[in-house]
């Protein structure tokens, strides 16, 4: 930001602190783009106003910048990560679809009634029109009971494998948690009415169990890739061959190219992770890298010296200087 | 792995958020703790839901049940539009036929012409 931030925030540079702190907040009311979603004019003067406001809303601060000791841009407010982000994404666990009938179908809770509805028939292999269930009981007092929160941790295998994985509630009940396989760092497995009960005759709760994934020894997961780095030894890379290398479904047998450079790739199709509702898999990509032996002996010497002489090349020629 | 942070790591980092005030949200469920092995922890979605909450606190001298009203209906919002988009974007990949009788029908239903 490099504009002034009394201008910003429309005041005097006389103004009191409360007149900044008013002038800002009526900015942050109008202009909040949690509240304002899709408005980008709404999003860069809140953006500019609350950077404004970081800077003049300490007097000590303030009376510096107006000393010329610091000026504006040396106030950049760390970028702010707006609940928008969170909320608009289809795993949100406070968005569940509002109480009984609608969205209450495998895999479309978290949509709006509408979304679901289509999403159901479409899909859902002629379920008709609506849940049903929703409208039955409407006058007599029935509340949903409350979702529960559980985070769990599994190792890298189990999340590309799946498994059942027992957690332990409150109460002291074992509960089995089924992963399914592919499922991705931070993603959350929803157990329906194995949260809190009902009132009056309403459903039970939710358990959100968000899962977190252990990183892998060896193993790095980008979407459904595998990515793993294979050490050669220098032999293997001049003169190319067959090598071990791990996969997730054990050990192959993979072929170096001779000539292989350190940071070459070479793409397992089909090793990767299993794609979430389908039955295609990733691919495993193993990157080249060279490893010198424990120690260079005289004969590895002699010969590079006496080969650089012959055939001595610039790996570097397409640096810039 | 995701960042999962404790109560004080919570307050830590949330600007304005104070232990009296995380206190009243959990009570109107604004944020919802996990429960883990190692005691009750919160999400990056939950830290970036206690920002806008003080936010709307500090704003509006919202109280907690209002300000949770006021996220739900955010929540409802954002929601909706992210929906809306998906929508919008496998629309955009139907025939020019398909895509004019459906914004036909949305006409008829809107403004009823």
């Amino acid at each position: 930001m490099s504009e002034d931030p009394y201008s910003v925030l429309g005041v005097s540079k006389t103004a009191s602190q409360d007149e900044i702190k008013k002038a800002y907040r009526r900015i942050a009311k109008e202009c909040h783009p949690d509240l304002k979603p899709g408005d980008a004019a709404a999003e860069a003067r809140f953006k500019a106003a609350a950077s404004a406001y970081d800077l003049l809303k300490d007097p000590e601060t303030r009376a510096r910048f107006d000393r010329g000791e610091i000026d504006a841009s040396g106030q950049e407010r760390a970028q702010q990560q707006y609940y928008r982000q969170y909320s608009e994404a289809a795993g949100n666990p406070y968005r569940r679809a509002q109480a009984g009938g609608a969205g209450q179908e495998a895999g479309f809770e978290d949509m709006s009634d509408i979304f679901a509805e289509f999403m159901r028939r479409q899909g859902g292999g002629g379920q008709g029109f609506g849940g049903g269930q929703g409208t039955q009981r409407e006058y007599e007092f029935h509340a949903p009971g409350q979702d529960r929160r559980y985070a769990m941790e599994i190792s890298f295998l189990d999340a590309v494998f799946g498994a059942v994985k027992p957690i332990t509630m409150p109460s002291g009940d074992k509960l089995e948690v089924r992963i399914p396989a592919g499922i991705a760092d931070g993603q959350t497995v929803r157990l329906r009415g194995k949260g809190d009960p009902g009132f009056g005759g309403g459903a039970p709760g939710d358990a959100l169990v968000t899962i977190g994934v252990a990183p892998h020894a060896v193993f790095r997961r980008e979407g459904d890739d595998i990515h793993v780095r294979l050490p050669v030894s220098l032999d293997e890379a001049v003169l190319g061959g067959k090598v071990p290398a791990p996969t997730i479904d054990g050990r192959v047998s993979v072929t170096i190219p001779a000539g292989t450079s350190s940071g070459k790739t070479l793409r397992l199709k089909g090793k990767g992770v299993q794609r979430r509702g389908k039955g295609t898999r990733g691919d495993q990509l193993i990157e080249i890298a060279i490893v010198m032996p424990d120690t260079v002996d005289e004969e590895l010497r002699a010969f590079m010296e006496g080969w650089r002489k012959k055939n001595g090349y610039d790996p570097r020629k397409d640096m810039p200087a | 792995m995701t960042r999962l942070y404790s109560e004080e790591e919570v307050i830590a980092r949330v600007s304005s958020l104070t232990p009296g005030r995380l206190v009243a949200y959990r009570h109107a469920r604004i944020v919802v703790p996990m429960e883990a092995e190692r005691g009750e922890l919160y999400e990056g979605l939950d830290l970036a839901r206690l920002e806008l909450a003080c936010e709307l606190h500090d704003h509006y001298e919202a109280e907690a049940e209002a300000i949770g009203l006021m996220i739900s209906l955010i929540d409802q919002l954002h929601g909706v539009r992210a929906e809306l988009r998906e929508l919008t974007r496998a629309l955009e990949d139907q025939p020019e036929e398909v895509r004019g009788r459906i914004a036909e029908v949305i006409r008829q239903a809107r403004f009823g012409e």
